[in-house]
């Protein structure tokens, strides 16, 4: 089975999971929420009354932002505090909702009953928090030695080093999309051990990570292409995304509403992708072991 | 003697300066310090006066700093006489530095021989009777010097390209040598640069020969440099007055040499530029449009930069951010992916408002006395604001009239701030003498004199219900009930405003009313509130202070209107984005689970 296919098949698999796409996106929504209601409540509080927000309503206002920040910047500091910590609280709920998914794709026999899922959230979500743990250790030690590269490739960027500021531009241009081509094989390689955990359903997860290691060795043109389309199929979806509201004129509550509506389709869209490509793995696993 | 501002790490520049951590170890271990020494001193006589020499620290009597050298004459110069000396003197380059030195092949060379101070004979400034000015080198401040003519040949190897204030007057090649001499008249300056990687592009300006001098790899900008620069030229010949030297040399330093930039010299300015900034980041119209200005403001209206430098960056600033945003309307900002566009008049305001505290000293402070990080933000940030203020109380046409007056009256001249203050109080009552007064010192006595913040807030709008009087009126024994006698309802209306800041300045008060009309009343700003009271049909719907933001010097334009029936889409567009943003930053940090 060739990787279109492989992709194509998961599409219909991802299709049947809509609910599990809604539960991602409820609590994307929800937490996103709770930032965003205390932020109105303080531009309310501050701004509204004033003649000012007229200008808001046409984007980045660099004097009301500059003006706001300087006056009343205080109130804004807890709104990001908490912000970091709702970021927290969001990995680790992600965490428990991926091991469902995972669940659901390894353990389901009909994807219109999310019992799996439901089980699986609990059943592995202590083995999924190392298995995250594992590996932002991993890709955080991969960035560093991409950076620490970086780093003595450009001298430091001390200018008495170096001839021109070209190489600092011109190697990271070069380096960025290197290092992301690394880093998707370390991603895959967390994406496969998830499902090889699950399947497993060992305590030990280091048994499980090594397989999936071994698997993706044995099909690594299949695993990594694949991986890749996926990486593709979002890449697309912001062009779209980034090319429709770039062209969007935004000045009044009509279109601010439906700029909404827009981003809200484009976060729902990069769920259903973050989803399509754990079922597109999943297939892939199933197909290479027939 | 500047470049003994870094013969020592105890100068009083590297004592105070935050570059003085920028000498690494290694090069105080290779003893990368630098130098100027006068080695001799001949009279018109032919007699040594070498020994008259001795180095004051005249600023903070500092032993190890050797910035101010004093040459004691035998007899005294009488007014019109002439005395020529003749000076050999000897420097040592420093690795760049602070504006100056060599980096690998480039030199730049400014500050680099021993400049004379300047003589402020009785009334010239604050000078009550003759007096020399010369300051020690300190990290705040910059230079100040008399007016000269410059003739100053080059020695370099033939492959240097040579560029310097002034105009080539000769040109020749020897046995692999080049000397090139230059002319500079009527400048306070002398600065030259020689490298042999430059290019040079050539354009012209009227009778002005430009000369870009730049690198390679930062040849895509070329016509950034030339464009900024010729729009400069073309608004100070409609605003002031056309650049009257015959050539400008623009020196665009590589990135080693980026210490080397950006400054100000006569007809010659350097600006850092790189191609991979994005193009709507003016960085390099920026720093053209604000060094080529400073020919105007220090270099012919030659103020003193190590005690009034608000009245060279200031003005500086003012008119970089005019020219700027006449030029590029898109702002000096503006990358329309992530739709921000800032303009370069309210990004000054906003460096300012955002300054570490600039209320650390008024404008008058003494440039090296500042404290950092203020010093910046108050001479270049508050100047350019205080000038916007003046412009937006007085008017675009009579700031014109001020600036013109200003600059004819003291262009090839030292003034101080009191000589452009005294142009305004010239100008300004001819104009506006009703709204003003005699003079402008109410003004300036605030902002230049001053720490103050100017900040103004609208506080409550009501409208009551008016009623005919009720209670006792005639007797205790006949109590008259409120009531409405009128054929329409009446209301008592009233909207308060506050000062909320030291600084008074007049402001413009514009009411609207629920009728569609408006009223625009005039408030002295003296009070700390003032209350505008009305009893008519009409309610009022909305105040504002200062509705065209002509006192561009307010702390906070967010408070200064209010409405009673406000329309909260602004609102929704920046939760919705908040909240989107939020969205997409949990949903990417979601890629490493």
């Amino acid at each position: 089975m060739s990787i279109f296919d492989t992709y194509r098949k998961g599409l219909q698999r991802t299709w049947q999971l809509r609910k599990v796409w809604f539960i991602f996106y409820g609590l994307n929504v929800l937490l996103a929420l709770v930032v965003a209601k205390p932020l109105q409540s303080l531009l309310e509080s501050k701004l509204g009354n004033s003649l000012i927000i007229k200008d808001m309503v046409k984007g980045f206002d660099y004097t009301i932002i500059n003006d706001f920040m300087v006056n009343y910047g205080e109130g804004f500091t807890p709104i990001i505090n908490q912000s970091i910590w709702l970021v927290l609280v969001f990995m680790l709920m992600q965490i428990l909702l991926v091991g469902g998914l995972s669940s659901q794709l390894v353990n389901a026999r009909n994807d219109k009953n999310l019992v799996e899922f439901w089980k699986g959230m609990g059943a592995y979500f202590w083995r999924f928090l190392r298995l995250t743990i594992y590996f932002l250790l991993i890709n955080g030690a991969v960035l560093g030695l991409f950076f620490l590269l970086y780093y003595v490739i450009i001298q430091g960027g001390d200018g008495q080093k170096l001839e021109s500021e070209g190489i600092i531009f011109i190697a990271a241009k070069i380096m960025i999309p290197i290092y992301l081509l690394v880093a998707a094989i370390f991603l895959m390689w967390q994406d496969y051990a998830k499902l090889q955990v699950v399947e497993e359903d060992s305590k030990m997860i280091n048994g499980s990570i090594l397989n999936a290691y071994r698997f993706i060795k044995t099909n690594f043109r299949a695993t990594y292409g694949l991986y890749l389309l996926n990486w593709l199929g979002a890449v697309l979806i912001f062009g779209i995304y980034w090319l429709i509201t770039n062209k969007m004129e935004i000045n009044s509550a009509n279109t601010i509403w439906i700029a909404f509506a827009l981003s809200q389709i484009y976060v729902l869209v990069r769920i259903i992708l973050k989803v399509q490509n754990l079922v597109s793995i999943q297939v892939l696993r199933q197909a290479k072991r027939v | 003697m500047y470049y003994n501002a870094w013969k020592n790490s105890q100068t009083t520049f590297m004592k105070h300066s935050n570059f003085g951590a920028g000498k690494s170890l290694e090069d105080m271990n290779n003893c990368e310090w630098s130098w100027v020494e006068v080695m001799r001193v001949v009279d018109q006589n032919g007699k040594d006066i070498t020994a008259n020499l001795r180095y004051e620290a005249v600023d903070d009597g500092n032993p190890l700093d050797e910035t101010v050298l004093m040459l004691q004459l035998d007899d005294p110069i009488m007014p019109f006489e002439t005395v020529q000396l003749n000076m050999e003197w000897q420097s040592k380059v420093p690795k760049i530095y602070i504006r100056t030195g060599y980096s690998k092949e480039f030199f730049f060379m400014v500050q680099w021989f021993p400049k004379v101070g300047v003589y402020e004979p009785a009334g010239t400034r604050f000078a009550k009777k003759g007096q020399w000015n010369c300051h020690q080198y300190h990290a705040n401040t910059e230079y100040y010097a008399d007016f000269g003519v410059y003739n100053v040949t080059m020695d370099v190897p033939e492959n240097y390209v040579v560029g310097a204030s002034g105009y080539e007057t000769k040109k020749t090649i020897v046995n692999g040598r080049k000397k090139v001499t230059y002319l500079a008249e009527d400048v306070i300056d002398f600065a030259w640069t020689a490298n042999p990687h430059f290019k040079v592009i050539e354009d012209n300006w009227r009778d002005t020969k430009i000369c870009l001098l730049i690198q390679d790899e930062h040849i895509c900008n070329k016509d950034r440099f030339l464009e900024s620069t010729k729009n400069t030229l073309d608004f100070y010949a409609e605003y002031l007055e056309p650049y009257p030297y015959l050539s400008l040399t623009i020196v665009s330093p590589p990135y080693h040499g980026l210490f080397a930039g950006a400054m100000e010299y006569p007809t010659l300015f350097t600006a850092p530029t790189l191609c991979d900034l994005p193009e709507g980041i003016k960085t390099t119209e920026t720093l053209s449009i604000h060094e080529l200005t400073h020919q105007w403001f220090m270099q012919m209206v030659a103020t003193n930069e190590q005690e009034e430098a608000w009245m060279d960056e200031g003005f500086t600033a003012y008119f970089e951010a005019k020219i700027l945003d006449k030029y590029y309307d898109h702002g000096t900002i503006c990358l329309p992916t992530i739709g921000v566009q800032v303009g370069a008049k309210e990004l000054r305001r906003g460096r300012y408002m955002g300054g570490a505290n600039v209320k650390s000293g008024p404008l008058s402070t003494i440039s090296y006395q500042f404290k950092r990080p203020s010093y910046r933000e108050i001479t270049y940030g508050k100047g350019a604001l205080m000038l916007f203020t003046l412009e937006g109380l007085v008017g675009e046409k009579v700031m014109q009239e001020v600036i013109k007056t200003y600059f004819n009256r003291w262009k090839f001249k030292h003034p101080g701030r009191q000589d452009f203050i005294d142009v305004v109080n010239e100008v300004v009552p001819a104009y506006r003498k009703e709204q003003y007064g005699m003079d402008m010192n109410w003004f300036f006595d605030q902002v230049i004199y001053g720490t103050d913040i100017c900040e103004y807030s609208v506080g409550n709008i009501s409208n009551r219900k008016s009623y005919a009087a009720a209670g006792y009126l005639n007797s205790i024994d006949e109590c008259t009930p409120p009531t409405t006698e009128y054929e329409q309802v009446i209301y008592d209306s009233r909207v308060t405003f506050y000062r909320n800041g030291g600084l008074k300045i007049p402001q413009e008060i514009l009411v609207n009313f629920d009728d569609g009309t408006s009223s625009t009343i005039i408030w002295d700003g003296e009070e700390r509130m003032t209350t505008f009271e009305l009893t008519s049909p009409k309610r009022i719907i909305s105040a504002a202070l200062d509705p065209q933001r002509k006192i561009y010097i307010e702390h906070n334009f967010l408070n200064n209107s209010k409405t009673i029936q406000p329309d909260q889409t602004g609102i929704t567009r920046y939760r919705n984005s908040f909240m989107t943003w939020f969205q997409q930053a949990m949903q990417t940090v979601s890629g490493l689970i």
